[in-house]
This record gives structure tokens, C-alpha cells and sequence, in this order.
């Protein structure tokens, strides 16, 4: 007994010695695990590495610190989760309301249509039309299964072709986050906690309550025009205050920044709908949401930057649920 | 003297015969768009072609027909009109392989290799001397290899004071791409009244590849503190950009990228170049993927620019 007594004593010991209480603490939404697992699955052989849950650890590394809290892993990632930190305009001032209009009014507390802003940055990897979001509606990059299958194919694809060690090749797959911080180190801390090289287990505890969707509404929308159109198609509906997390969960920057948007951040979106039509993705923001006076709409064209390619339609939008 | 210009004609000669030559002069800038011809610029392939695991019917299922959403033929044509109209600007922002910015264009002249009039920036560098930034653009309907722009400097009694020349940055331009160059003279620049300019232009070589799907990471600003809430790790927070790519052909040893930053008219105002990251020391083979070493620029008086300025990518790997 006494024997039993000690193994298990120094078990606790050497768990918090080794970060294992850190460890238990990380989660992850339940089924955005499990497509993180068929990602990393399908990507695997790309890698050169053997175990399956290794690569998903790299895969999920970079949520924490870009959408979520690297120092508080047991926050679990939110997949709703958009950018908000593109104050400068490189590359344009398209993601503002009517362009540089809407910039140059963003310090106005009164400025019109504030909320109707085109965030570049989306989901749990802040997938970006600049960079490895191009081609992917919001409702891809949110998605758990479509996101985590594009950045595992890129982060399979940096890990192969990097030289040197298992940790060079680590850094070089998480090169592309800033948010893991200088050489990777963030990440590399997070990855030795949340994965297990003796057992190859991955040391993270699973959050139903934050699903594929991560709150995403699928839904259906038409055009009023023209008159007596009743064609009826799949459109997706994006509410911040519909995010999947708890309330601990979403004590992270892009949620507690004012919704506004100010010096340090961009607006978050009023609710608004979003779809893919001809290679263009279409955002509407009506006014039984926005409260605003006209309903505003804007495109996409999904091969380009956002933030030089996002067209603001001066009219009112057309669109109707 | 005679002996001389027969010298230089059969100089001129050698030189027609080594290059492709076309001189390009600004009174072809605006040439009527009516006498143009349309090219194809090169196909930006797919994401699923791009990344081959992906899904690609679990994708395409969320892309709607313009039919499925009830509009009528009419009204359809007329969508595709806008689109077509506004592809023609040449302030239209393209990605294809190897290039992801404005000015490619798909209508050209097919004869010339111009000088674009809209890019162009003449500025006064350090002691005053006449410096310009610009691009030029392919306008044949053959790709071209190795570059080299030519300004004549004249003053106001129509003298020639000073012909410089300079190697534009991409080795490789295809049809419709523009590429960016920089001249710099020792003339001061209140004494250049009218320049005249050329491009000549050599033939492709082979050993070159354009085959990158460009990707920007991540491009932050100078003077910023926080990224996404969390403090920078890079004080006193300079300016940073990081580019990556999608290797979309055989493998590269040597791959170099090109950053062109426009100022809010479209003239080019600051250029820069970086090589792959040294993690990359074995290149990138087939269906690879690698990155840029960051460009980081603290400039008290460029940087804060580059974080407001439109910019475009070249990626040429060999």
C-alpha cells in the first residue's frame, strides 16, 4: 500500500515537474479535433512522420496563441474566431466599408455602417484570401474539417522540405503564424504540452459544446430580384454573439476588444450572411440586423487579396431570407 | 568621326542581334486600347490542384451557380460584363503563378516591352540626382528573360546629359506581367527637362521557374506593439513582412522574391528582395512549399509608408 502510495505520489511529482498539469488542462472542441486527426491522417505520409496525433499536435499549436490564449490553453479555441488587427492598409483599404471611406471615418464614433466591415482573417488558423485562406469562403475557413485539411496539406508540405531536426522542421511548418512567437518557440512550448512523445497521445481534453460550425448558422436566402424570384439557396449566417465557447473561452482579444473597433482593432461584423457564387463570395448585412438605415452588400473575388479586392456595392442589397 | 559612327552602327548591330531589342518610348503609353489584342495570362491553378488532399467536391458544393440563384439570362451577361470591365483596369489586382499584384493586364499591344507611365516615380535621391522606380511591362505576346531599361536624360536645350540603364528585378516576365525596376544617375534632377526611354529586352532562359503560388503570412506594422492582443516579440517593432509559396513546379534550388510597395497613385516607391529562408538549404522539390527570410524594414521614414501602401509579389525560382 505504502509502495502504491509512493508510485503514485511520484507520478503527481513528476506530472507537474514535466507539465503535465498544463497538459490536462488544454482543450480543444470535440469534433475539430477529430477533423484536425483526419488532416493530419490524410497529410501524414507527406510529412515523413510515423505517428499521426504528432502532426495533429503541430496542426493545433498555432490556434492558441492566434485566436485563442497561449498562456491559458484549457481556453478553447473558437472556430467563429476573426481577425481584427488589421489597422494599417497594406495592401488597401478594402475591408473597410466603402473602401477608404469607411477608413478614414473609422475614428468617428459616428461613423455610418461601422460594424459592416470584411474581417481577412478567419477561423481557428486566421486563414487570410492573402495568404492560405485564398480561394476559401468564410464558411470554409471556419469549418473545421475544410480549414484543418488546407493547413495540414501546407503545414505537411514546410515540414518535408525544412532541413535539419524534428524541431527545425516544427519551426519551419509554423513559420507562416507570427503568433508562435520567435523561431516557433510559442508553439514548440505548446506542442511539448499538448502531445506525449513517450505515448504518443495527445494531452488534450475534448469541449463538445464547440462543434465544426463553431456556431455558423447554415441557413437559406434569395434574391428579390427579379420580381417573383423564389429561388431559394444555401447561404450561411455569421453572429459573433452566436460564438461556441464559454464564457472563459471567449475572454480572448478578438471578443473582448470593443465591437467597434478603435486604434487597436478592427470592428467585429454586425451579423451578416455570407455565400460563393462564381468563384466571388457575397456578404450581406440587412438591416433587420444591422439596425443600420440600408441593408449594404460586398464581393469578393476569391483569387485576390481582400484587402485590395473587396468591392462595396453602392446600392441596397437584394438579398431576403 | 566617320570611323565612329560606323563603329557604333555596327555596335548597334551586335547589340540588335544579342537581344530581342524594343525600344519603347512614353508616346506609346497610351497607345488605343482598341488596337490591342487580348493574351492569356498564365491560369492560377486551383486550391485543390494547389493542395492535393483536399476535397474537392466537398468544395466546389458551396460554390452556387449564378442560374441557381434566379437571375435571368439578361441579367447574367450583364454580372460577367461588370466582371470583364473591371478585369480591364489595370488597377485590378491579379494572382497567378510567380506574381500576385496590379498592373498585369490582359490586353497588350503585342509588339512592345513598355515602360508603365502610371508606375513611374522620379524622385530626387541623395544629392539631389534624378532616380527613378517604375515598371515595365511585357506587352509582346512572348515571354522575355532578362531586362534592361534605358532612360535618355535631356535638358532644356534638347541636349543628352546622361543615358543610365538598369536590370529589371524578375528575370522572367510573361506576356501582360509587369516587373519593377530602379535607375539611378549622377544628374541633378532640376536639370533633366524630358527623358526618353527604351527596354531591351533578352530571350527566356531555360532554367527558370515561375511555377509559385505566392501566400503572404503575416505584414505588420511599424510601430505596432501587439499582434492579435499579444505583445511582439520583435522591439522596437519594425516593420515586418512574410511571404510564402506553393512550389506548383519541379524543384528549385535558388528561389528569390520581389516586393514592390505603390504609393496611393500607383507609382513605385520602395522595392526589396529576399531569399528563401536558410531552412531551405536542400530548395524545394516538387509540390513543396517554402518561405522568404522576413523582410524587416525600420526606416523611421519608409517604414511607417510601407505598412500604408498597396504592394505586388514576383516569386523566380531556378
Amino acid at each position: 500500500m505504502k509502495k502504491v502510495s509512493l508510485i503514485i505520489c511520484a507520478a503527481l511529482v513528476l506530472s507537474i515537474f514535466c507539465g503535465f498539469d498544463r497538459a490536462s488542462a488544454a482543450k480543444f472542441g470535440t469534433t475539430p479535433l477529430a477533423d484536425v486527426q483526419t488532416a493530419a491522417s490524410a497529410n501524414l505520409s507527406t510529412t515523413g512522420l510515423t505517428y499521426q496525433n504528432e502532426f495533429a499536435a503541430i496542426i493545433i499549436a498555432p490556434t492558441y496563441p492566434e485566436v485563442g490564449d497561449p498562456d491559458n490553453l484549457d481556453k478553447t479555441p473558437i472556430p467563429m474566431a476573426l481577425g481584427r488587427s488589421d489597422i494599417s492598409t497594406s495592401n488597401g483599404y478594402k475591408l473597410w466599408v466603402d473602401g477608404q471611406t469607411g477608413y478614414n471615418q473609422r475614428a468617428s464614433s459616428t461613423a455610418p455602417y461601422r460594424r459592416v466591415h470584411w474581417n481577412a482573417g478567419i477561423g481557428l488558423w486566421q486563414l487570410d484570401g492573402s495568404g492560405l485562406g485564398q480561394g476559401y469562403s468564410l464558411k470554409q475557413a471556419i469549418y473545421t474539417d475544410t480549414a484543418a485539411s488546407k493547413v495540414a496539406a501546407r503545414m505537411a508540405t514546410l515540414y518535408k522540405n525544412a532541413s535539419g531536426t524534428a524541431a527545425n522542421k516544427r519551426k519551419a511548418a509554423w513559420a507562416p503564424w507570427y503568433g508562435c512567437g520567435s523561431g516557433g518557440a510559442k508553439c514548440e512550448s505548446i506542442f511539448q504540452t499538448i502531445y506525449n512523445s513517450t505515448t504518443h497521445a495527445l494531452n488534450v481534453t475534448t469541449n463538445s459544446s464547440v462543434t465544426r460550425s463553431g456556431g455558423l448558422v447554415t441557413t437559406s436566402c434569395k434574391y428579390i430580384v427579379p420580381p417573383g424570384n423564389n429561388n431559394y439557396f444555401t447561404c450561411y449566417k455569421y453572429d459573433p454573439n452566436n460564438a461556441e465557447g464559454s464564457t472563459t473561452d471567449k475572454n480572448v482579444f478578438w471578443l473582448n476588444a470593443g465591437w467597434d473597433g478603435g486604434t487597436n482593432s478592427e470592428p467585429l461584423p454586425k451579423p451578416f450572411f455570407s455565400f460563393v457564387e462564381s468563384g466571388s463570395e457575397y456578404k450581406h448585412w440587412l438591416v433587420s440586423d444591422t439596425g443600420y438605415s440600408t441593408s449594404r452588400y460586398a464581393s469578393w473575388d476569391m483569387a485576390s487579396n481582400p484587402r485590395g479586392s473587396v468591392y462595396w456595392y453602392s446600392i441596397s442589397s437584394p438579398l431576403t431570407q | 568621326m566617320k570611323f565612329m559612327k560606323s563603329k557604333m552602327f555596327l555596335l548597334l548591330i551586335v547589340l540588335a542581334a544579342f537581344v530581342i531589342a524594343q525600344s519603347v518610348y512614353a508616346s506609346n503609353f497610351d497607345k488605343d486600347k482598341s488596337e490591342k489584342v487580348k493574351i492569356a495570362l498564365p491560369k492560377q491553378p486551383e486550391i485543390w490542384e494547389i493542395y492535393k488532399t483536399l476535397d474537392k467536391e466537398k468544395l466546389q458544393e458551396d460554390d452556387i451557380a449564378l442560374d441557381a440563384i434566379g437571375l435571368n439570362a439578361q441579367q447574367i451577361e450583364k454580372n460577367k460584363a461588370e466582371i470583364d470591365d473591371i478585369k480591364k483596369n489595370e488597377n485590378y489586382i491579379r494572382r497567378f503563378p510567380g506574381f500576385l499584384g496590379p498592373y498585369a493586364v490582359e490586353y497588350v499591344d503585342g509588339i512592345n516591352v513598355s515602360v508603365v507611365s502610371n508606375s513611374l516615380n522620379i524622385i530626387a535621391s541623395e544629392g539631389n540626382n534624378w532616380t527613378a522606380m517604375g515598371l515595365v511591362r511585357n506587352e509582346t505576346m512572348s515571354t522575355i528573360g532578362n531586362s534592361f531599361v534605358e532612360a535618355t536624360l535631356i535638358n532644356s536645350r534638347g541636349k543628352e546629359i546622361e543615358k543610365v540603364t538598369g536590370k529589371v528585378l524578375v528575370d522572367e516576365i510573361r506576356p501582360g506581367e509587369p516587373a519593377p525596376f530602379v535607375l539611378t544617375s549622377s544628374t541633378n534632377i532640376e536639370d533633366v527637362i524630358t527623358v526618353d526611354w527604351g527596354v531591351k529586352a533578352q530571350k527566356k532562359e531555360e532554367n527558370i521557374s515561375r511555377d509559385a503560388n505566392i501566400t503572404i503570412d503575416y505584414e505588420l506594422a511599424y510601430g505596432d506593439e501587439y499582434y492579435k492582443g499579444q505583445p511582439r516579440y520583435d522591439a522596437p517593432f519594425p516593420y515586418r513582412l512574410s511571404v510564402s509559396f506553393d512550389n506548383l513546379g519541379g524543384k528549385v534550388n535558388n528561389v528569390e522574391l520581389t516586393v514592390a510597395w505603390l504609393t496611393p497613385e500607383g507609382k513605385v516607391f520602395w522595392i526589396e528582395q529576399s531569399n528563401l529562408d536558410p531552412v531551405f538549404a536542400d530548395g524545394i522539390g516538387e509540390e513543396g512549399a517554402g518561405y522568404f527570410q522576413n523582410i524587416v524594414n525600420d526606416d523611421i521614414e519608409i517604414a511607417p509608408k510601407l505598412t500604408e501602401a498597396l504592394n505586388m509579389f514576383w516569386v523566380v525560382g531556378k
